[in-house]
């Protein structure tokens, strides 16, 4: 079941980043509030607003910033193709 | 609350719109520069006796994390840049001074490192010393008390 928020795959846009190899994990809450809220279900760290996509993720800690930004913008790219991506860096994921 | 980075290599996100934003929270940068800090050796713990006490605290509730990276860590962000402000406990018998430069040091490159925010300044604050044989501080270090020569004593290195 994939969930479209004004033509954005939500689903597909989590999955995506969280295939980014410096992505931690999609995170809800403060700073930016990133959530989609869907009949009986949640899809935390994506929103969707108007023309601007916002992605709320954790970062790993041997990563970078640059390096995450640049990943996670290749990786939704061809899913959100007309759309603003703004990334939150909210947290940085325990080593696993 | 957050801060944006809007350097150059940053600059290109974008999904084919206009160039999206990159929001650093500021919980980001006081992880980064609490593990930066603890990795350096000679430094026993982290925080004032205040937050020491309450890190000690939280250690032995049940399911708790114990006392979190941050703790002693106090960070202002800026547009573009950073400054770090740190608590710490050093080892009896360190260079205070020469710790403090290998504190700002390793700091500084690891939080300009991750977040390509430019830091302008490290501040070490040096609360207390751990002695040998001190057990748990006075302020509540880490709370297992190794005895003399037991080598149980812990500490980040």
């Amino acid at each position: 079941m994939t969930a479209v928020v004004d033509g954005v795959d939500v689903d597909a846009v989590a999955a995506a980043v969280r295939r980014c190899g410096s992505v931690g994990g999609l995170v809800d809450g403060p700073p930016a509030m990133a959530a989609t809220y869907l009949p009986g279900r949640r899809v935390d760290g994506v929103r969707v607003d108007g023309e601007t996509v916002i992605i709320q993720v954790s970062i790993r800690p041997e990563s970078t910033v640059a390096r995450l930004a640049r990943e996670v913008g290749a990786a939704v790219s061809r899913l959100v193709p007309t759309r603003r991506v703004d990334i939150v860096v909210a947290d940085v994921s325990e080593e696993t | 609350m957050t801060q944006t980075v809007d350097n150059t290599e940053q600059r290109d996100v974008r999904g084919g719109g206009d160039g999206g934003r990159i929001t650093v929270a500021d919980n980001v940068v006081q992880k980064i520069a609490g593990m930066a800090c603890r990795e350096v050796a000679g430094v026993y713990a982290m925080g004032t006796g205040a937050t020491r006490a309450v890190g000690a605290v939280r250690e032995r509730i049940p399911g708790s994390a114990g006392p979190s990276v941050s703790q002693g860590v106090g960070v202002e962000v800026g547009e573009n840049e950073a400054a770090v402000d740190l608590d710490i406990v050093v080892d009896y018998g360190v260079s205070a001074n020469e710790l403090g430069r290998g504190i700002q040091r390793n700091v500084k490159s690891s939080v300009e490192r991750m977040t390509g925010l430019d830091v302008v300044e490290v501040n070490v604050n040096i609360d207390d010393v751990h002695l040998p044989d001190d057990g748990d501080g006075t302020g509540g270090g880490p709370a297992t008390s190794g005895g003399p020569g037991t080598g149980g004593e812990p500490r980040v290195s």
